[in-house]
Parts: structure tokens; sequence; C-alpha cells
């Protein structure tokens, strides 16, 4: 073994069973450059999730939409169209959310009462009230959102579960059968 | 012992990487055998180059320069990198300043330790930069052939200021509005340019007109002088100080080096 610097001292440090002087400033060193990285570790992690936000702003993706008497049949509400680009729309078979987002491109559709269609003011798909493509270039028919019935019977949609027309005809959660006669509230 | 690190015995994957064209081409030059070696390393390096190729052994005595310039530039790039980052949550507008002041300190997450950073690192630098500029003038470094470096550093210390007491109006609570209203109020006091100011006739200063008018772009403290604080704070000052430092640096080194004892 090498004699380090440190000389007689260090020898007699060793002879203590101690460290030389050189040893302990190499370990010095070594838990310095450790912590360092450490450091940068949790820094670099902490940065990191900085970046994602425990909260945000924009509207909740579920939302509870009022009570299905309020929806007439054969109506497409536009009711949450500005707040969550959705429509509701009731049909003799029950209530249904489709998203206002062409198929095309992704613009925003118009609901043309008169025409009964709904038509994108971007490349001219037209759509029926279901979703349905009756004309232009969008590929395939409008997507849907989930609705649900809650216990106190008000409808909750989740603009997060979303489905195309093949997987929402065959998920119940898409579609809210509204029983009998549309009651009259009051 | 551990293995001797470098020299004929690397081998394997490592010296592959070293000898690949990509690596030759960010690194000129390879690992440094000996003092030419490290010599160019610090030459050819663009971070490094900053630093003298050479440094007098007299120059490395810390308590002589409390490496107060240092920690200045230092606490400069940790107010960079947490203030770019609290510019991802914060909007300068007078309804959500606030609110995203207090967002940043109570929801988004490591919010409060970057904005304690920004905040720690502000006040410190203030304090950094004074005492550096102290410990220049009792070691003597703003004579022959420094002054104009001294001019530099004052410039320097006039952008510390600003930037803080810009940043003091962004969290836009009552404390930061006050002290803008009464600090921008010390402006109109000025003679001739502000409207309260003595001699103030002579250029036709009103409160419409005036030094403080154009510094909040408004008769108060509002929407208009929020903008300005924040753009001033983020943008304008920062680059005059980046500038100005790059100058300072490179005075330093062309005046001679770092000042040192004799």
């Amino acid at each position: 073994m090498s004699v380090g610097p440190g000389g007689e001292q260090g020898s007699a440090a060793r002879d203590a069973g101690g460290l030389t002087r050189r040893a302990f400033g190499a370990r010095l060193l070594a838990a310095g450059w450790w912590s360092l990285a450490a450091a940068g570790l949790v820094g670099a992690w902490s940065t990191f999730r900085f970046f994602v936000p425990r909260t945000v702003y924009s509207a909740p993706t579920r939302f509870l939409a009022g009570r299905p008497e309020e929806y007439s049949t054969g109506e497409v509400s536009t009711r949450f169209l500005e707040s969550q680009r959705v429509w509701l729309v009731r049909s003799e078979a029950g209530i249904y959310a489709l998203l206002a987002r062409c198929t095309h491109l992704g613009c925003r559709p118009n609901w043309i009462a008169e025409e009964g269609r709904f038509k994108c003011p971007c490349h001219g798909s037209n759509f029926d009230s279901e979703g349905k493509v009756l004309a232009g270039p969008a590929p395939k028919p409008l997507m849907r959102a989930a609705v649900y019935l809650t216990e106190k019977g008000e409808l909750l949609v989740d603009r997060g579960h979303v489905a195309d027309w093949a997987e929402a005809a065959r998920d119940p959660d898409f579609l809210v059968q509204v029983p009998g006669v549309p009651a009259n509230p009051g | 012992m551990k293995a001797p690190a470098g020299g004929e015995t690397e081998r394997g994957v490592w010296k592959r990487i070293r000898d690949s064209q990509m690596w030759k081409s960010v690194f000129r030059i390879g690992l440094p055998k000996d003092t030419r070696g490290r010599l160019q390393v610090v030459l050819h390096n663009f971070f490094l180059h900053l630093h003298p190729v050479r440094v007098a052994k007299s120059g490395i005595r810390m308590t002589y320069t409390f490496c107060l310039g240092g920690i200045s530039a230092f606490l400069f790039i940790v107010l960079t990198v947490t203030g770019v980052f609290l510019m991802f949550y914060y909007v300068p507008d007078t309804g959500r300043a606030y609110a995203d002041m207090k967002d940043i300190g109570f929801v988004v997450p490591f919010g409060r330790v970057m904005r304690a950073m920004h905040r720690w690192a502000a006040h410190l630098m203030v304090v950094t930069v004074i005492l550096h500029m102290a410990r220049v003038f009792l070691t003597g470094s703003y004579k022959p052939p420094r002054e104009f470096n001294w001019v530099i550093g004052v410039c320097l210390l006039v952008l510390t200021l600003l930037l803080s007491f810009t940043g003091y109006l962004l969290p836009w609570d009552q404390l930061a509005y006050w002290a803008i209203t009464v600090g921008t109020n010390m402006a109109a006091a000025v003679p001739v340019f502000g409207h309260d100011g003595p001699l103030h006739q002579l250029a036709g200063m009103t409160v419409e007109n005036d030094v403080r008018f154009v510094l909040l772009g408004d008769v108060e403290v509002g929407a208009t002088a929020l903008i300005r604080f924040y753009v001033l704070h983020c943008v304008g000052l920062p680059l005059a100080a980046l500038v100005l430092m790059a100058v300072h640096f490179w005075r330093v080194r062309k005046d001679g080096g770092i000042s040192r004892p004799l």
C-alpha cells in the first residue's frame, strides 16, 4: 500500500483504525457528488411534476344536463353546445349525446332545424339527427358521448367517454331510454 | 484499487462511442492527458470559454472576491429558469393575476417551491449585487483599466433594482398595488419631467403626459401598468441585463482577468 500525503499523521490515523486525511477527503467529495446527483434527480422530477397541473379550468367533462322531461321528442338541444360542445337529442328510442365535432377535420357543424340535418361550414358535410353522414367528405357518423340517468332522475353526460356509431349501438351507456310517454312536469 | 480510467485500457462500447463520428462532431478534443490538453478543452468549449485557460494562484483566493459577482450571475440563472416556469401558469390580467399567483402557491405541484425560489433569489440577488459593488470599491478594483467595467456594473445594479421593482407588481395584491403606486408617484415628483416635480411647467407636464403616465400607461396603476411591468420584467430588462452581463464578463477578461491581491 502506498503512503499517502499526510505522512506520519496519516499512518498514525491508520494505526488508530481511522481514515487517512486523503481518503476522508475523497469520501467527502464522493458524498458531495452523490448529493448533487440526488438533488438533480429531485429537481428534474419536481420540474416535470410542475408541468402536470392538478387543477384545470375548462368545463368538467362530466356534467348534469337536467331531467329527461326537459327534452321533447325529436328535439336536437343546443343547450350544451357552447359550454360542452355537445348536442343532446331525444328520439323515440331515448336520449343520446352527439359530439359537435365533424368527423372530417374537427370543425363544429350547425344544426339546421328546418332541414333536420347538421351541416358543417368547413367542407359541407351533412349529418342527420342521429349523426349519420348524408353528404360531404366526412368518413364516419358523429361521435357520441355517454349519457346516464342518475338516481335523482337527472341526465349525466360524460364527454370523456366517447364512442363511434358501432360501439354506441352496442353499449347501453350511450342511450338513456325514457320510459313511456313524455311526462309533463308539475 | 480501481482500474485506471482512460488511456490504452479503454475498450468496448465506451470506445466505440468515443470513436464515432457523432461524438467527435460534438467534442473536438479528446479527454485531456496533460496540461496542454486541459487548456484545449477549456478553450474549445462554449460553456467553459468564459473561464480563462490559466488562473493566477492568487486569483482563487476566495476571501478576496467572496464570489459575489459569480453568485449574482448564478442567481440570475436561477431567476431566469424559475421565472420561465412561473410564466407557464401566470397570466398578467387584472382578473387573473392574483388568482394565478395563489394557484401557483396552493394548486400547482411544486409551484410554491418555484415561486419561493424566484422570490428568495430575487431578494438575494439585490443583496449580492450591492455587496459585489462594495467589494469592488473596497479592493479598488474600479481603477484603470477597469473604470468602464465599473460603469457597466452600475448599469447592471440599476437593472437588478428595476427587475426587482417590476416583479413586485406582478402578484397583484395590496402590497404590490400600493408599492407601485408609491414608487411611480416618486417618478411624478422628479424635476421637469414629473407633473408633481419642480419646474414641471417648463416641459408642460400634467398627469396625462408626464414620466409617471408613460411608466403606467395610465393615470393610475391598472391593467396597462400590469402588462407593461410584466413585459419589462420578463423580456425587456432581462435582455438588457443579459447583453450588459456579456460585456461585463468579457471586459473582466480583457481588462486583465479577475481582480486579485497584488
